[in-house]
């Protein structure tokens, strides 16, 4: 993935060790990070992440959909990441499927939380508009333009960033109706309804590059890191010590 | 929904713009850090991002790849570059391009102007990229509805389900690359549409044009850019070879003009380098070699540019001469050499 000579390797294993990266940044210093909300006018939510050369989007769209017949006052929640190849040739066609899967995999989990609902960062019942008949579909996209390391934090950012942005538009459920019949609704352009976004995780990854850990690795530290463990913190911080089995994984993924 | 007005009698569309007005553009290049080219290209809501990345093996796509869910939806495509062009600066480069371009566009996003903007990305992200083009390629759509020929469709127009015609056209050789019809139109009012995109075009043409030329810092694109309006593509050859590849829905021609004048940037970089001048050498005979291929009336000046180079470069070994004159003598040569020549390099 990253070619570098035997120099550079030790060039920057060597940096790490004494506690000065590449970019003279600190084993504990992250790169700046920019943010910037509402860039896609069509979503609902949205925003843009920037870590040094990483740089990822996230959007948020709102569908008006059917619960689950299993859980009547939940609404449902998906998150995909997709690597585009204008990050990385190598993500061209099915090049990017595994990192993709990965990535999505793992902000599921954070963000998600386990099967029971425990430790999810947003709350499935209030999606609910009518229980059993409508609830709103949240689609969350993240997009990979261009990456340079620690695309799991930069997401798991621009997620949070893009819910804090979204508003969903307020409905109005018409007159109630018999049976199984489909409520009629009324959405208002008008009106929108803001998450609560505290619970939402920030997510950071410790990269261990010979015997230290660093924050923040650009690709080419990621290319001489031996293991990383991601750890995902919400405000109350709720993280690993809490390890009961399911909120386990969601709170620690280890990669490699 | 059948009968909607898609142009009020007081002659303004859904979006409030006049048939013959065109969306907001905006461009931006170098927009993608990790690339070797890159650009965004919105036209009003739609929003691309293109990238380019290269050298590589001699294998050369254009992707334009997306998300099939509800935000970053839209068409699939690949396009495989004008094939002629690329052979042509295969030879010589060694290293096609590689390209990989996403495009993310949303609900409100034309497909039809999806297309168009894509294209336009791909243009200027390949002019970030500094790769020889024969010309800019530009594109924009028009369409006809309510008895109306409407330039550059939303989303909700194009939808309409009424013809649409995108053209991609280079703009300074007055060539079209690109042409699609989704339904049937008049022969009259074909004509008709087709001008007003291609009007767009040349619109789209002149904001690339301006945009890039704004950016001062960057001389290597403003001369490749130059070249690409200065030098016509008088090798009528390749131009009809063009033509018919366009039917297969062909959209970006990289010719050689362009190159000429990248070699000769790179000819004065490396001449004004110490120590450095058996490159320039090489260099000249692929300057021949571009000079003889590209036979026009400008081959003759850049004979001499070229022999100029080797008189030049005083520290040319024997070796190298031999080739040189053996070049300049028997043309057949040619091939044999300019590859031997470019396995060195």
């Amino acid at each position: 993935m990253v070619g570098l000579s035997v120099g550079e390797k030790h060039f920057i294993q060597g940096g790490i060790s004494q506690d000065l990266r590449l970019d003279c940044r600190k084993r504990l210093t992250y790169r700046p990070i920019y943010v910037e909300t509402g860039i896609i006018p069509q979503a609902h939510g949205s925003a843009r992440v920037r870590l040094g050369a990483t740089d990822v989007i996230a959007s948020v769209k709102a569908e008006l959909g059917k619960p689950n017949a299993l859980q009547p006052d939940k609404g449902k929640i998906a998150i995909f990441v997709d690597c585009s190849p204008t990050a990385a040739p190598m993500f061209e066609g099915r090049g990017g499927e595994e990192l993709s899967t990965e990535l999505s995999v793992a902000l599921e989990r954070c963000i998600l939380g386990g099967k029971s609902g425990a430790g999810a960062g947003i709350d499935p019942t209030s999606l609910v508009v009518v229980e059993g008949k409508v609830c709103w579909d949240l689609y969350v996209d993240g997009l990979v333009i261009s990456s340079d390391g620690n695309l799991l934090d930069a997401l798991a950012a621009a997620i949070k960033a893009a819910l804090s942005n979204t508003g969903i538009p307020k409905v109005d459920v018409a007159a109630e109706m018999t049976g199984d019949e489909q409520p009629e609704v009324n959405i208002s352009d008008e009106e929108f309804l803001q998450f609560d976004t505290s619970g939402i995780p920030v997510i950071v990854t410790l990269t261990k590059v010979g015997k230290q850990y660093i924050v923040d690795a650009t690709s080419e530290e990621e290319s001489q890191m031996t293991s990383a463990v991601s750890v995902s913190v919400n405000r109350k911080g709720h993280l690993i010590n809490k390890l009961d089995s399911e909120i386990a994984a969601a709170e620690a993924s280890e990669e490699e | 929904m059948s009968k909607t007005e898609y142009v009020s009698p007081e002659g303004l569309r859904l979006d409030g713009r006049r048939p013959m007005e065109m969306r907001q553009l905006r461009a931006e290049i170098g927009t993608v850090a990790k690339a070797n080219g890159s650009a965004v290209f919105e036209m009003g809501n739609t929003k691309v991002i293109a990238a380019v990345y290269g050298p590589r093996e001699f294998s050369c796509w254009f992707v334009v790849d997306d998300e099939c869910n509800s935000v970053f939806q839209v068409q699939n495509r690949s396009q495989q570059l004008n094939d002629q062009a690329l052979a042509v600066n295969g030879d010589i480069t060694c290293h096609p391009p590689d390209h990989g371009g996403v495009h993310f566009d949303s609900s409100n996003a034309s497909f039809s102007g999806t297309r168009s903007a894509c294209i336009n990305a791909a243009t200027l992200a390949l002019a970030d990229a500094g790769i020889p083009m024969r010309d800019i390629v530009t594109s924009c759509s028009a369409g006809y509805l309510n008895s109306t020929p409407l330039l550059d469709l939303n989303y909700i127009e194009d939808s309409a389900g009424g013809p649409d015609v995108t053209v991609g056209i280079l703009p300074k050789l007055d060539k079209v690359t690109l042409l699609q019809m989704e339904a049937k139109l008049p022969v009259d009012i074909f004509e008709n549409v087709m001008g007003l995109a291609v009007e767009g075009c040349k619109a789209v043409a002149n904001y690339i044009k301006e945009m890039l030329w704004k950016d001062e810092d960057d001389a290597l694109l403003k001369q490749a850019l130059a070249l690409s309006m200065n030098i016509p593509g008088s090798d009528s050859s390749v131009g009809d070879a063009e033509m018919s590849e366009a039917t297969n829905d062909q959209e970006l021609a990289m010719g050689m003009s362009c190159y000429l004048f990248v070699v000769l940037t790179y000819l004065e970089f490396l001449c004004h380098m110490d120590g450095l001048h058996n490159c320039g050498s090489h260099v000249g005979l692929k300057f021949y070699y571009l000079a003889k291929s590209y036979q026009s009336s400008i081959t003759k000046e850049l004979n001499m540019l070229a022999l100029q180079m080797f008189m030049l470069n005083g520290s040319i070994d024997q070796s190298e001469e031999s080739d040189v004159s053996k070049v300049l003598g028997d043309q057949s040569f040619m091939p044999s050499i300019i590859s031997s020549e470019l396995t060195q390099m």
